[in-house]
């Protein structure tokens, strides 16, 4: 089975919780972020649904309490994620099965980012 | 944008048709948009589904729905006998941030839909300013890009957070608390200030820029709470400063849904029970002569932050004390986690919230109380008693002596006490403890307050009231005037020099 080729993107604040050096790596030190990663098309012998995106984003572009963001099965009040334009909530939420070259954006509606 | 006329019709006002609408909009197809029962929806809010065109026109509808009743109820409360009140000017208030942004754009569609349709129609104000506070002496930000959101067709203006401390051109003098009486013991809290004169302030060694008088102060405030409060007040003063100078009657603030709620709570921790119903009203008439809207108070920040996304509307960040801080950074960050967290699992919280405190209006003795000189909201009379039943004070090292003190020097200064004895002229000193809200007096009582300097608008504010009450000739006001007079500004005496 092929990999998944993702897009993450990160803006409204969201991007302030990435690593720097990803956003320097990126090229955009401040403002939007745009990312891509790849993940397996399988995670545990099951198809990869955005809760295993989660966790990835946790685990690896996460600069700090890491369990702020994801943590119990449960995202961080106030961030928003988008899968292709759409609220996830109507996309099956972090159930979701990702597609290849799916969009996912991560949207920070805490004041002051 | 979006057509709303068939929402506008006469048609549509019938209470029949509405009847049937209202019947066949409450029918839901599953999966589909709860508008147009077609398409296939793009976000859910508060459990209903909405597609992208569906969202933009709901939300526009909304919006001019919100702006239109508060026009209306501000002009039954301040012309109840015209029938149709000639347009105000009006200012929005432009942080650059999700929620100012969507309000002002909001705003100007509505206004330039109304002016196309021309005289038949009159569009609810006169002229639209956007009205921007400079944050760039405390926080990195992008001050290009919020011109940029704003765009060119519009009158920016722009006030500094600095401005505050600028004495000399507008304001005369600053507002020194010179000994600050926290003691057990204490039957209250006291604080003791000066008036600083401008002319003996700018030859003082003490002098800075006014960027770094507002450092040392946000320095002061030892915790990012303190800090916020200040902040906020600072904001606000200067958002009507704006206001006043373009001749706006009307402020539009950005408040959402979810940051009224959020503040409810945070507002009421910090002690500011008192002037809630001011502070997070749909409009509040309390500033003399501006009346304050917030027409975004039915969008949770979700819907705005989708229909930023799907109608154009640029925003930036906006940093805070907090940004980027966990959640008990602040009482404001704590108290927005709590209630985001909960609207996560309890869809209503935050509409539920916002629509029990509208019911909520201000005491009488609120509307008839004088202004605290910090934050410029009602003083409760009593709130001097009640602090000193509730809180525990600090150690008393310094605060005994302190409060023996009823006089300074004409030079002294907090950071050069090497002057204290120099100087023949004594100083009398001002007791403010009664012109403090309870918030504003937790906010000193909590900081370094010997030797802060206030904004020139607290000197300006005590200059008022003691204006206003020497009119009212009361012994006590009269007492406290011929205290300031020598310190008030002269516009002859200043001539002739």
């Amino acid at each position: 089975m092929e990999d998944l080729k993702l897009t993450l993107k990160f803006s409204s604040g969201a991007e302030l919780m990435i690593k720097d050096e990803i956003r320097a790596d990126a090229g955009t030190k401040t403002g939007d972020l745009e990312l891509t990663r790849t993940l397996p098309a399988t995670t545990d012998g099951k198809p990869t649904i955005a809760k295993d995106l989660l966790e990835f984003i946790r685990d690896n572009l996460i600069k700090d309490r890491q369990e702020d963001f994801y943590d119990k099965e449960k995202l961080r009040p106030g961030i928003l994620v988008i899968i292709n334009g759409s609220d996830w909530e109507v996309e099956d939420g972090p159930e979701y099965r990702l597609q290849n070259n799916d969009t996912v954006e991560f949207i920070s509606t805490l004041h002051g980012g | 944008m979006c057509d709303i006329d068939a929402a506008q019709t006469p048609d549509a006002r019938k209470p029949t048709n509405r009847t049937n609408k209202t019947q066949n909009e409450r029918l839901r197809v599953p999966g589909k948009c709860i508008k147009c029962k077609t398409a296939r929806p793009n976000v859910t809010i508060r459990k209903s589904l909405y597609c992208k065109p569906c969202f933009v026109r709901a939300s526009v509808v909304k919006f001019r729905a919100a702006l239109s009743k508060s026009r209306r109820r501000i002009a039954d409360k301040t012309t109840p006998n015209t029938l149709e009140p000639a347009a105000p000017r009006a200012m929005v208030a432009l942080s650059g941030g999700p929620c100012s942004s969507a309000l002002l754009q909001l705003t100007l569609d509505y206004h330039n839909s109304m002016l196309q349709k021309g005289a038949a129609v009159q569009s609810p104000y006169l002229q639209i300013i956007v009205g921007h506070i400079d944050e760039s002496a405390l926080f990195d930000v992008p001050n290009d890009a919020v011109r940029s959101v704003a765009g060119d067709a519009v009158q920016f203006r722009q006030a500094h957070l600095e401005d505050v401390f600028a004495v000399g051109e507008n304001s005369g003098a600053l507002l020194e608390i010179v000994a600050a009486s926290i003691a057990p013991g204490e039957s209250s809290d006291r604080f003791r200030a000066r008036v600083l004169e401008s002319e003996h302030f700018s030859s003082s060694s003490s002098s800075s820029s006014p960027r770094e008088q507002l450092h040392r102060l946000f320095d002061s405030l030892e915790s990012a709470t303190n800090r916020e409060a200040l902040l906020d007040a600072i904001k606000m003063f200067l958002l009507t400063k704006l206001a006043h100078a373009s001749n706006c009657s009307v402020l539009l603030m950005g408040d959402s849904a979810t940051r009224i709620a959020s503040k409810i709570v945070s507002l009421t921790s910090r002690g500011r029970g008192f002037s809630l119903p001011l502070e997070v009203a749909s409009e509040c008439l309390w500033l003399d002569g501006l009346a304050v809207v917030r027409p975004m108070r039915d969008f949770v920040a979700k819907e705005i932050a989708f229909l930023n996304r799907w109608a154009g509307f640029a925003s930036v960040v906006v940093p805070t004390f907090t940004t980027g801080a966990p959640a008990h950074a602040s009482i404001d960050r704590l108290t927005e986690a709590f209630v985001v967290g909960l609207d996560c699992d309890f869809a209503s919280t935050v509409p539920t919230v916002c629509r029990t405190v509208q019911k909520l209006e201000p005491r009488p003795e609120a509307l008839a109380a004088c202004s605290c000189l910090v934050c410029g909201l009602p003083v409760d009379p009593g709130s001097l008693t009640w602090r000193s039943r509730l809180t525990v004070s600090d150690a008393p090292s310094s605060s005994s002596a302190a409060a023996a003190i009823d006089c300074v020097p004409a030079d002294h200064s907090s950071s050069d006490s090497s002057n204290n004895g120099n100087s023949d002229v004594a100083v009398p000193l001002l007791d403010i403890s009664t012109r403090l809200c309870y918030a504003c007096q937790s906010v000193l009582h909590f900081c370094k307050s010997d030797g802060l300097v206030l904004p020139a608008f607290c000197a300006e504010r005590l200059a008022d009231q003691t204006d206003s009450s020497a009119s009212n000739n009361t012994r006590g006001h009269e007492d406290l005037r011929k205290q300031v007079e020598q310190f008030l500004i002269d516009s002859d005496k200043e001539d002739s020099d």
